[in-house]
Order: structure tokens, then C-alpha cells, then sequence
């Protein structure tokens, strides 16, 4: 409509504005012209009639030309009255109480000899006269009638029409201002009844976008707003069901694999004892079948860190996962874990003592067992172990020598399940190690990154509060 | 763009609309008609027929003509009052005929100018009555005539 970027209320605000002047203009100003017609009309009709009338009713005139004393004899007759008047014979001659023929406008003046009452309205320094001229005619034994060259003026003051008037505008303009009032106020209205609710349904919005999914915006009446918000209602009730239905699914899937798990635990263990049995007997078995032995034996241990791994992961699901924290040295505790895994001459350390952090030392002995066994597995060496202290945090950086994660990779790198090469042996693990390494991070309130270091290798940082819960 | 200068004409037009503002001349009625006392003649005022008064109203029509045949008095003339009546018309005579006032001139009546039969057929008109007037001269005539209505 227009180029500025005015709101809701200001067009509504400028529509009503505009609508109520032009209105009142329209009427104001119409009423106005037509009253100050009729005022200035009976004015001058009056004025006019009351000298017609009193010229017709001069007593005969004697003498044509006419003397100076027959001037004034009429001059004195029209002049009875409160307004000025003059006489004059033939435009001149004049004989006047009051005011001069010079008063009396040329125009009216060069009119009156037609033979017809004329008038005129002159603004006489501010205030309007009405000057009115006509001249004496003669009745004639035909009938008929003649100019006698007797001319009379006379000025009627207009002040109180024009106080009146003056009055009418006022009126009128007041009138105009109230009604702007009225406009603004009732725009005013207008764009609250009409603003609330959009401002209501933008806020459902707002927070509908949040995640709150049991938002509903107020359904108010039965115009187009609320139509609006009906079907606002509408999709939100319907996005609620169905992320209800996904999540009430995904809980599902996450239960059953809880569930499988466990139920594989007990079996597993009977397996496990058999396969240190036969682990046992293996050397001593002929051939194939010690072959078989060990091969049975090795895979139910994997199956069995399988197991272990999901029952994990399904706590984290589950919110059961606990953290028991301890006031520990970070950097033994780092050395401890390599230590127990036969990693310690494999890898490069930086591990400054005396740096403690209230930590759960079983889950960061996870974590850095993830990392650094990752490394070891897709890396190349050396492999380093770093630690640093910030003030708050701790942080641990595992970085190898390899080719780094490629940019799919990396952004996959903590999901379950996921090898970055698919031609992977299986003995290489399930894919769940860098997840539930995520997971602890978690829980301790910290963060693990995956990136790649320069000039090559990938990185794992691993940050966590050094106060214990964040 | 185009609001705001209806705008502006609007206020323009509200604000010009205010008070009493002055006008043309404007023209009304037939000006009124009075009486006049006395005999009328009819002198020139340049080219116009003018009406102007003498002595009482009872004058004799013969009388008239002949202050018709004087003109205008030197106050009179001073007012631009002149005539083209020659003062040979007087003495006249007025008679009746079965179409009007017959008037027997002193004067060669086919000289006289047509401003100047007006003149006398206006006063003759004025002390007589509304019937026609032939001037006449011996066999000379014009007429009848009637005074113009309108002066």
C-alpha cells in the first residue's frame, strides 16, 4: 500500500484517522458553507428589502435635477436608520451623512444606472460591510417607469453575521478534533481486539518452536483470528501425537534391547565358564577342534563385551546411570589406565601430576580407555596422551598420526553402532565405544569433540568440569 | 503522495471556506419606483433621454413644449444636460385625431433629429397621456410615434 513500514496499529491508526477527518470534514465543512449562506443571505435580504422599502416610501421628489437641498431632504430620510447612507445624483453630486461616494465600491457603483437593486460584500478593514446600491425610478402616466438619475448607497456592517459565523467554524472545528479523538481512540480499539490475539498466537508459536508441545493458543470468538487459531491448535495437537508416537516408539526399541541384553546376560556367563574350560583343554585338543576351541572362546568374550557394552548404553537411556565421584589425581589416574592395558610404551604422555578433579574414576578410565584404544586401532603412532588444566576444567587430548576422520566421518563419529570403514573386521568392536565415551563426558557435565589435528591425525578432546558436577 | 496533497487541498479549501469573504456585485431586483411631483421634460444626457422636472404638474401641455424649447437652464447644462429640440418648435399646438395627440409644430418637423422627436413625443407623452403623438407641420408629418419604454 505504502512504502513505509508501518505496523498493524499504525495502519489501522492512519485508515481510521483519515476516515474520520474526511468525514467530518465533509459534513462539518458542508454544514458550515450552507448555514453561513443562509446567515449572510437573510442578512443582506433583510438589509436590502429595508432600503428598497424606505427609498419607496420617500416623499415625491420636487425637483429633477435636484438641488442640494432636495439631496440632502433624502439623505437625511434614508440615513434615519443605524447604518450610513449616501445620495447622490448621477454619480455625482453626492450629499451623504456619514461616509463619502468614495466608500461605495466602483463596481456597485458602475452597476447601479441597470435600473436594479445591487449589492456587495467589502471587507472594510477587517470587517465585512455590505454595500448596497439602487437608484430612484420614476413612474411613468403609461405605466411604464424611468431612471431618475437619484442614486442611494448605503453600508450595512456584516459584524455579528461574521461573529456568528465565526462561531459556526469554531463549532465546526472542534467537532473535527473530537471526532479525531474518537478515530484514534476507537483505532486504538480496533487494533488491541485484533493485536492481542495475533500477539497471543505468536507467542504459542514461540514456544511451540521451543519444544513445548502441549502449547494451544486461546480460541476467542469465531472470526478469521480464531479460525487461525483453531488450525494452530490443530497441527500442534497432531505434532504432539506424533512425536509422542516416535518417542513412545524409540523408548520401546531402547527397552527391548535393554531387555535382550540382560536376558543374554545370565547365559553368557554359563558360556563363559565353559569357555575358560575349554580354553584350558585347548592345547591339549587335537588339530581343528583346539582350533574350534579357541575361536569359540574368543568370540564369546566379545559377545560377552557386547553385552556389557548395551547394558551400559541402556542405562544412559534409562537415566540410571550414576556418577560416584572422587577427589583424584587426573594425570596418575591417566597412567593407571594405560598401565593396566599394556598401552604405557606405546604412547607419548604429558601428564603433569598434581592436577585433581572430582571425578568418577571408573568412567573416565572408560573414556580414556575409548580413546586411546580408537587411536591405537585407526590411528597411527605415536599416539599422544595430553593433559591440561583450565580454571573449572580439565582436559584430556588424545591425538594419533593417521589420515584424521574425513568430514562424514566426524560427523557420525559418536553415533552407536557406526564404523567409519564398513569393510572393518568384527573383532574391531561393535561401533558402541566412542558412544558411551560420549555419554560419560555427559554425565559428568563435560564435553568430547571429535576433529582433526594439524598437519594430520585426528583429535579427541575430552573436557570435563574439574569441580565435579557442573 | 497522493493523500497528502488531497490532504493539503482539503485544509486549503477548509481554511479559504472561513469567515465572510467579500464578493462581486451582486444584482437583485427591479430598483424600487417613486413618485415625482411636477411637469416633466425630457433633456439629453449625451445620448440618453433624461427626465427632469418643471414647475407644478398642472402646466398647461402648450407650456411645457415651450420650456421643452428653452432646454436646458445653465445650472442644467453645467450637470451635462443639453438638447437637440430647436427653440423654432414653439408656439405649438396640441389637438386630438382618432389615433393620438397631434402636435403642429413651429418648425420644419422632417429637420428634426430622431434624439430630438423623442424629446418631444416623451413630453408630450408625459403631460398628455399613453396615446400616440404625430407631429405635424402643414402637410409635413411624422408619426404616430410612442414614447420608448425604457429609458
Amino acid at each position: 500500500m505504502t512504502g513505509f513500514a508501518l505496523g498493524l496499529r499504525g495502519r489501522l491508526l492512519l485508515a481510521f484517522a483519515v476516515l474520520g477527518l474526511t468525514t467530518t470534514a465533509l459534513v462539518a465543512g458542508v454544514s458550515y458553507g450552507q448555514a453561513r449562506t443562509v446567515i449572510l443571505q437573510k442578512a443582506q435580504d433583510a438589509a436590502v428589502l429595508s432600503l428598497v422599502d424606505e427609498v419607496k416610501r420617500l416623499p415625491p421628489v420636487r425637483e429633477l435635477p435636484p438641488s442640494q437641498d432636495q439631496l440632502d431632504a433624502i439623505a437625511r430620510v434614508v440615513s434615519a436608520g443605524p447604518d450610513p447612507s449616501v445620495v447622490a445624483y448621477r454619480g455625482a453630486g453626492a450629499s451623504s451623512i456619514g461616509i463619502t461616494l468614495g466608500d461605495i465600491p466602483a463596481d456597485l457603483r458602475s452597476a447601479v444606472p441597470g435600473g436594479r437593486v445591487v449589492w456587495q460584500r467589502v471587507s472594510d478593514g477587517g470587517t465585512p460591510v455590505l454595500a448596497i446600491g439602487t437608484q430612484l425610478l420614476a413612474e411613468r402616466p403609461d405605466g411604464g417607469t424611468e431612471p431618475t438619475g437619484i442614486e442611494v448607497y448605503r453600508l450595512h456592517p456584516l459584524g455579528e453575521e461574521q461573529h456568528s459565523i465565526d462561531q459556526l467554524a469554531a463549532l465546526a472545528w472542534s467537532t473535527g478534533a473530537a471526532s479525531l479523538v474518537l478515530a484514534v481512540l476507537l483505532a486504538l480499539l480496533a487494533a488491541r481486539g485484533v493485536l492481542r490475539p495475533v500477539r497471543e498466537l505468536g507467542r504459542a508459536a514461540r514456544r511451540l518452536g521451543e519444544g513445548h508441545l502441549t502449547t494451544r493458543a486461546t480460541v476467542r470468538g469465531s472470526d478469521e483470528l480464531a479460525g487461525v487459531a483453531q488450525i494452530f491448535n490443530q497441527t500442534a495437537e497432531r505434532l504432539e501425537h506424533q512425536v509422542g508416537e516416535l518417542r513412545r516408539m524409540e523408548a520401546d526399541a531402547r527397552r527391548f534391547v535393554a531387555d535382550v541384553s540382560h536376558e543374554l546376560r545370565t547365559p553368557l556367563a554359563a558360556m563363559t565358564a565353559v569357555t575358560d574350560v575349554l580354553d584350558e583343554e585347548a592345547a591339549r585338543l587335537p588339530g581343528d577342534a583346539g582350533k574350534a576351541a579357541r575361536l569359540v572362546s574368543q568370540e564369546t568374550q566379545n559377545l560377552a563385551h557386547l553385552v556389557e557394552d548395551l547394558i551400559e548404553i541402556s542405562r544412559f537411556d534409562a537415566g540410571t546411570a550414576a556418577l560416584s565421584l572422587d577427589e583424584i589425581d587426573v594425570g596418575a589416574a591417566i597412567r593407571a589406565t594405560l598401565r593396566a592395558r599394556g598401552w604405557a610404551e606405546q604412547v607419548d604422555t604429558e601428564l603433569p601430576a598434581g592436577i585433581v578433579a572430582r571425578l568418577d574414576p571408573r568412567r573416565l578410565d572408560v573414556v580414556v580407555a575409548n580413546l586411546v584404544g580408537n587411536a591405537l586401532r585407526h590411528g597411527a603412532t605415536p599416539v599422544s596422551v595430553r593433559l591440561r588444566a583450565a580454571p573449572g576444567w580439565v582436559e584430556v587430548t588424545v591425538a594419533d598420526h593417521g589420515p584424521g576422520l574425513p568430514p562424514e566421518v566426524l560427523a557420525r563419529a559418536f553415533d552407536r553402532f557406526y564404523k567409519a570403514d564398513s569393510a572393518r573386521s568384527r573383532s574391531d568392536g561393535a561401533g558402541l565405544g566412542l558412544a558411551i565415551a560420549l555419554e560419560n563426558a555427559r554425565l559428568h557435565g563435560g564435553t568430547l569433540v571429535a576433529g582433526n589435528g594439524s598437519p594430520r591425525g585426528a583429535v579427541f578432546t575430552l573436557r570435563l568440569p574439574s569441580g565435579g558436577e557442573a | 503522495m497522493r493523500r497528502a496533497a488531497a490532504a493539503g487541498l482539503l485544509l486549503v479549501f477548509l481554511l479559504a471556506g472561513c469567515g465572510v469573504r467579500p464578493s462581486d456585485v451582486i444584482i437583485g431586483g427591479p430598483a424600487p419606483v417613486g413618485t415625482v411631483g411636477g411637469a416633466r421634460i425630457y433633456l439629453l444626457v449625451g445620448d440618453e433621454p433624461s427626465v427632469v422636472l418643471r414647475g407644478p404638474r398642472t402646466a398647461l401641455p402648450a407650456d411645457v413644449l415651450t420650456e421643452l424649447a428653452d432646454g436646458p437652464t445653465p445650472a442644467e447644462r453645467q450637470q451635462g444636460f443639453n438638447t437637440e429640440v430647436p427653440p423654432e418648435i414653439a408656439p405649438a399646438k396640441l389637438g386630438f385625431s382618432g389615433d393620438g395627440t397631434v402636435v403642429s409644430l413651429s418648425a420644419d418637423v422632417d429637420a428634426l433629429s430622431v434624439l430630438g422627436v423623442v424629446q418631444i413625443v416623451c413630453t408630450v407623452q408625459a403631460v398628455t397621456s399613453a396615446a400616440p403623438v404625430t407631429l405635424v407641420r402643414g402637410e409635413q408629418r411624422r408619426g404616430p410615434l410612442t414614447c420608448p419604454k425604457d429609458l
